[in-house]
């Protein structure tokens, strides 16, 4: 947002979900062969004709005759030189919402209304899964069937599109391979009152923030409004003024804002709420909550809530190689942060960075990971010790241990217990452990505790 | 490390693409029909069995037909549909005396298979197919095969009034020409599942 335009951040903009559809290759034309049923069958009615002729035989002539007729009932090439494209109704570009089951209808860009329809076969097929296929003709408007998924940018399914003559006599084929792409940003939970600790103002000092405010830095000079503050009123400016209105002029200051937030994330780990579906494969993962939805989910929304209020929100790859977001305010920082959100997936590396990165001097931490071994309690730990303030946000979803077997049922005893240790270590160097579940209400809880120990008056501001 | 987290993540999905709207029909209902149609154009000579009180005739001509029956459904291939179309032959040549009322009964047994099983191998098992794709097919089909149907009752002409030799070729054209019909759609499934487009 521009300083000049007077207005807050539009951080309250629902974000942008949709599918998208990538043409892997463009729809071309396959080589226009001649039908071998044509071949054959010419091949026999010359055959039974010399044959005939030779044995002065008018029976097996006839049969040559037939064979004859076959080959001129069987079109030699493709009626037409259209390349059926694959076009999607414009509803595949519509807001889309996660864990929904969608239908987009999709049909032939360009149909030749004076030729026979063709016969199009759609081999879809979603990775990992299987794959299917629909047949309808060109002049079709069939549609699809697809699963969105709750959050994040997946791949829906890859599919192939293939044009036949409608006898299938044809050797020649016509086809367009692509990609539908679903791109689920998270929505924002609205928090209020957000923790602002006054150790970091001895850190970084304050900043302004692109609100109207209190502060010393000037940000416009406009008429005056209703809101305005009277003792602000530029005499000067106004007697410059050459407008006929007569409006006073009022100088405006930006408001001072303190905090820096990093958002830090662990995406080394993916799991559904459902324990089930962490091993057995068949089990459809793709509408469950998972842990990296909750992260997508409670990560959108504090930067959504800290850069409404005008501070400064960055993002971190704590145990992966992603390049981070340096801390800054505004609506494109917004954006930039819902995208890299949705984008997060689990890294198919498995080697931890060597150096443990470093969130940016005087920030709030928050520190997004579902908890599961010791190795990601003591990042958290040493940044505290480092002098950051550090909450971690445990984003495991509640454990759903339905149909789980006695040995599994065990080990996810065991995880439970560990967890169990981890956020006991957490809690030992006073790091604060939020449920990603119920983000607002342990967020606004803390930040009210946090605010009263500082004795910040209006610490949720 | 925990046993849990030692298995692979989830990673399957099934299927994108889900059973589609109305009119759209699975590939394992045209097997069905295909299935069907082979029975009911043997009826005929089953009828005719029947009626020379040949029971070993007629009990091994039934269970030829219902294996190849069960071929098709389990394989709804061109060479499943090959098998099927020389039945049928087979039995129509025996059937002459019953009736010309045999005749239309044929030629949509032999249609009918020809143009399901050709589309059921274009595409896998799970494909679907909305009725104007089918009605489509079918009709464009209709001319080779009133081609082969028309030979077929050649076949069986020549057999009566011709030279023995020639009911023989008959018999030989007629299986060449329903391989000839079948080469088409076999070239056509090739090329749909073609993993990836050569050009």
């Amino acid at each position: 947002m521009s300083p000049g335009s007077g207005s807050q951040p539009t951080t309250t903009e629902p974000p942008v979900s949709r599918l998208v559809d990538a043409r892997r290759q463009p729809a071309v034309a396959g080589p226009a062969a001649r039908s071998p049923q044509w071949g054959v069958a010419v091949l026999l009615a010359l055959l039974f004709g010399v044959g005939a002729a030779i044995a002065r035989r008018p029976d097996v002539a006839v049969l040559g005759a037939l064979f004859a007729l076959i080959a001129v009932s069987t079109p030699r090439r493709f009626g037409n030189r259209h390349v059926p494209t694959l076009e999607f109704d414009r509803s595949v570009h519509a807001q889309v919402t996660g864990g929904t089951r969608r239908r987009i209808l999709f049909r032939d860009a360009g149909p030749d209304p004076r030729t026979v329809p063709a016969l199009m076969v759609v081999r879809a097929v979603a990775p990992g899964g299987r794959e299917s296929a629909l047949i309808a003709t060109t002049a079709e408007t069939p549609g699809l069937g697809i699963r969105v998924p709750r959050g994040g940018r997946r791949d829906l399914l890859a599919y192939r599109v293939s044009a036949f003559s409608p006898d299938l006599g044809i050797c020649r084929h016509e086809s367009q391979t692509g990609k539908l792409t679903a791109m689920l940003q998270p929505s924002p939970d609205p928090v209020r009152r957000l923790p602002t600790p006054s150790a970091l103002r001895a850190h970084a000092g304050s900043h302004h923030a692109r609100l109207r405010g209190g502060g010393t830095e000037l940000r416009d000079v406009g008429p005056l409004r209703p809101g305005d503050d009277r003792r602000h009123i530029d005499w000067r400016a106004t007697a410059r003024n050459t407008e006929a209105s007569g409006m006073p002029l009022v100088r405006r200051y930006l408001a001072p804002a303190d905090a820096g937030v990093t958002l830090a994330i662990d995406a080394r780990v993916d799991f559904p709420a459902r324990v089930a579906a962490w091993i057995d494969p068949s089990l459809d993962a793709l509408r469950m909550v998972t842990s990296l939805q909750l992260t997508r989910s409670a990560a959108g929304s504090l930067a959504a809530a800290y850069l409404a209020r005008g501070d400064r929100v960055g993002m971190l790859d704590a145990v992966g190689f992603s390049s981070p977001v340096r801390p800054a305010g505004g609506h494109r920082q917004l954006e930039l942060l819902r995208r890299r959100f949705a984008a997060l997936a689990v890294s198919s590396s498995s080697i931890l960075p060597s150096r443990l990165p470093t969130p940016a001097p005087g920030t709030l931490v928050y520190f997004f990971s579902p908890l599961l071994d010791h190795d990601v309690a003591s990042i958290p730990a040493r940044w505290a010790r480092a002098g950051h303030v550090v909450a971690v946000v445990d984003t495991l979803p509640d454990p759903d241990a339905t149909d789980l077997p006695f040995s599994e049922a065990q080990a996810l005893t065991l995880l439970m217990a560990t967890r169990g240790a981890v956020r006991a270590e957490l809690a030992a160097e006073g790091i604060e452990v939020l449920p990603a579940t119920v983000l607002r209400e342990s967020v606004e809880r803390w930040g009210l505790a946090r605010s009263r120990a500082n004795s910040l008056p209006g610490g949720g501001r | 490390m925990n046993a849990l987290l030692r298995r692979p993540r989830p990673e399957r999905r099934p299927a994108s693409l889900e059973p589609l709207a109305l009119g759209t029909y699975p590939a394992s209902l045209l097997a069905l029909i295909a299935a069907g149609l082979l029975l009911a154009g043997c009826l005929p000579a089953a009828v005719l069995n029947a009626q020379g009180r040949d029971p070993v005739s007629l009990g091994s001509g039934v269970a030829v037909a219902v294996a190849v029956a069960a071929l098709i459904l389990r394989w709804p291939q061109h060479v499943t549909a090959l098998i099927a179309l020389l039945l049928l032959g087979a039995a129509y040549l025996q059937v002459s005396t019953v009736g010309w009322w045999t005749l239309p009964l044929y030629v949509l047994a032999a249609h009918g298979i020809y143009v399901l099983l050709a589309l059921s191998a274009l595409a896998p098992r799970s494909a679907r197919f909305t009725r104007q794709a089918l009605l489509e097919a079918a009709r464009a089909a209709a001319a080779p095969q009133l081609a082969a149907q028309l030979l077929s009752l050649v076949v069986l002409l020549l057999s009566w009034w011709a030279a023995p030799a020639a009911g023989t070729l008959g018999a030989v054209a007629g299986i060449v020409s329903a391989g000839i019909l079948m080469a088409g759609a076999w070239t056509a499934s090739r090329v749909a599942r073609r993993p990836e487009n050569p050009n």
